[in-house]
């Protein structure tokens, strides 16, 4: 009997601190722990007494890439207990707000954090030498969801605009026009990414989802719709604690997100959304999507890039949609009266899945929170992939075995950050 | 986004403070702003709250002057002061996506051929970073003094520049 120990000290190009620790035996795998060691950041219970109104700032704090996603969630969540009903057009600067928000988002992560590993680089930095152009374009892009961000949020990082029953502001039209050219250039800039990362040279690797993803009867999921699986079932989000339950592991400060009866770990994040909802993409991005050579749905997690730039695409076209036809809403705000109550929901953040639920006192102060992030529904799918991904490179060197294996990680997008913090990664041979 | 310059002909010197509304945190934004105020028409000051902001601001900039809170241990109100390239500020430090380091972002500007000539990076040694608090009165009674110190490391350059680098 043999034992190999593969120890890798900090997963890079990835959001927030944590490790992966992998066990093998006689060149057999025996464990992987996705271990997320840094202390839980005690939200739900920071915002326990706090007046409802403070939620959505609060949470926003969670994450610095996806803060809308929180905000998104928190409101509609709380508007849920409230029983506030907001307006048409708050709902549509609501998607256009979370277009922003994607953008920013995948075009990041598309373009310094994924594409260096399909194209042999070890950094984003060493990529824009060779890659200037495509990384100037990526560079853009990201810009553009961010001037979204500032202009309807108030600002890129961690909006102030978002408030329970809307915005505290609509912005004045000139504004929005103003967008109206850039954001025509990169539907066209969305277009090429997809087809450039589409064209990589991606392993053959496929993995038995369980895809999960907000679906809805007349739009592409992002702030709204019901929950769905791949294997075919539906149900309201507000039975998404009956369908899915946390577990506690030791090697982790993070709950691990589960199928409740089964156990069976899932997937959330682009690939699943797309599955799951590829006639609802907007038109450009239906077509390059059967345009591609792939199989919908696509269950090669090393293909998530092509889904990113899939709905690269489609926020770009949406978002465009929504500026061009732009009046302020009026009011921007809807009002409400404290009552006890409570209320979820869950919606798209870039990396899949979120979900909020409070419950409110008579006094608008929030007495219970629960958030369950993506991240910590995609840490057990993770671990599963990596076992199932080990063994077609466990011939390599240990140092090869280590980078393909962050390879992998690294394309969930995981926000370690967001489900807790840093990833420190050990594998032991056997 | 086009750039106003304040003078036609020159070197085009952006002076970007980098910072937040927390204590100490503010001292880029202050200082460039004073600088600005004591060099009129000399340069342009803009304040972010993210180094990756600078990407946005390099179009046509000939000369960039950063300045953004730091911490090494020193006396609060202290100034470090590197020219890029700063071995001492690894570009590749950055283990996360959500904030990219200033290093990394200066290093991405200049393999994608848009960092300009020069770069000075000022660094002020911070006490405390209170959320929305004042500056700490060391960093406080410490900004003439930045403020000059920079403006005469600038003015010392440009003279020695001067028909020579911007002819």
């Amino acid at each position: 009997m043999t034992e190999r120990v593969i120890r890798i000290e900090a997963l890079t190009r990835v959001e927030g601190e944590g490790g992966l620790h992998v066990r093998l035996h006689d060149g057999v795998v025996e464990d992987v722990q996705l271990q997320i060691y840094e202390p839980p950041r005690l939200f739900e219970a920071l915002l326990r007494g706090r007046l409802l109104e403070d939620v959505p700032d609060i949470v926003a704090r969670i994450c610095g890439i996806c803060p809308v996603a929180y905000q998104m969630s928190s409101v509609h969540a709380l508007e849920g207990a409230l029983g506030v009903q907001i307006s048409p057009a708050i709902r549509r600067l609501r998607r256009l707000l979370y277009c922003g928000e994607w953008i920013e988002s995948h075009a990041l992560h598309v373009y310094l954090l994924n594409a260096p590993d399909f194209l042999g680089f070890e950094s984003g930095l060493e990529m824009a030498e060779r890659f200037p152009n495509e990384v100037n374009r990526g560079l853009r892009m990201r810009k553009l969801g961010n001037r979204l961000l500032d202009v309807l949020g108030g600002r890129a990082i961690h909006p102030v605009n978002v408030t329970v029953g809307g915005f505290f502001r609509a912005p004045p039209v000139e504004a929005m026009q103003q967008l109206i050219p850039e954001f025509e250039w990169a539907v066209q800039a969305a277009i090429d990414t997809t087809h450039w990362v589409a064209g990589f040279d991606f392993p053959d690797f496929a993995c038995d989802y369980e895809l999960v993803s907000l679906v809805h009867p007349d739009e592409y999921p992002m702030n709204e719709g019901a929950l769905a699986g791949s294997s075919g079932w539906t149900a309201p989000v507000s039975g998404f604690e009956t369908e899915f339950g946390e577990q506690q592991v030791p090697h982790s400060t993070a709950l691990h997100c589960v199928r409740a009866g089964t156990g069976r770990c899932y997937l959330v994040g682009p690939l699943a959304r797309v599955a799951l909802n590829r006639e609802k993409l907007s038109p450009t991005a239906r077509r390059v999507a059967d345009d591609l050579r792939l199989t919908w749905p696509c269950c090669n997690p090393f293909q998530s890039i092509v889904a990113r730039g899939l709905e690269l695409i489609h926020a770009f076209e949406e978002a465009l949609a929504i500026l061009k036809s732009y009046e302020p809403a009026k009011p921007p705000r809807i009002r409400y009266e404290h009552r006890a109550g409570e209320g979820c929901a869950a919606t798209e953040a870039p990396r899949g899945l979120l979900y909020h639920r409070y419950r409110v006192d008579e006094g608008g102060h929030v007495c219970e929170a629960r958030i369950v992030p993506p991240t910590s529904q995609n840490q057990g799918q993770i671990e599963a992939d990596l076992r199932a991904w080990l063994p077609a490179i466990l011939s390599e060197p240990d140092d090869v075995v280590a980078r393909r294996s962050e390879n992998l990680v690294r394309c969930y997008d995981p926000c370690i950050s967001c489900s807790t913090h840093f990833l420190h990664v050990v594998i032991e041979r056997g | 986004m086009t750039e106003s310059w304040p003078r036609e002909t020159g070197p085009r010197v952006l002076a970007l403070g980098i910072g937040s509304p927390h204590g100490d945190d503010q001292i880029g934004w202050i200082v460039v702003r004073e600088l600005e105020a004591l060099l009129p028409g000399r340069m342009t000051a803009w304040t972010a709250q993210q180094p990756a902001e600078l990407l946005d601001r390099l179009d046509g900039v000939d000369e960039l002057i950063v300045c953004d809170a730091c911490r090494s241990g020193c006396e609060a109100g202290s100034l470090h002061c590197w020219t890029w390239p700063v071995a001492a500020l690894p570009a590749g430090g950055h283990s996360g996506s959500h904030d990219l380091s200033l290093p990394f972002v200066l290093a991405l500007a200049e393999r994608l051929g848009r960092l300009p000539r020069r770069v000075t990076i000022w660094g002020v040694e911070l006490g405390q970073t209170a959320p929305d608090g004042p500056l700490t009165s060391a960093v406080r009674n410490a900004v003439p003094q930045l403020v000059r110190a920079i403006a005469d490391d600038w003015c010392a350059r440009a003279s020695r520049q001067e028909g020579d680098d911007y002819a």
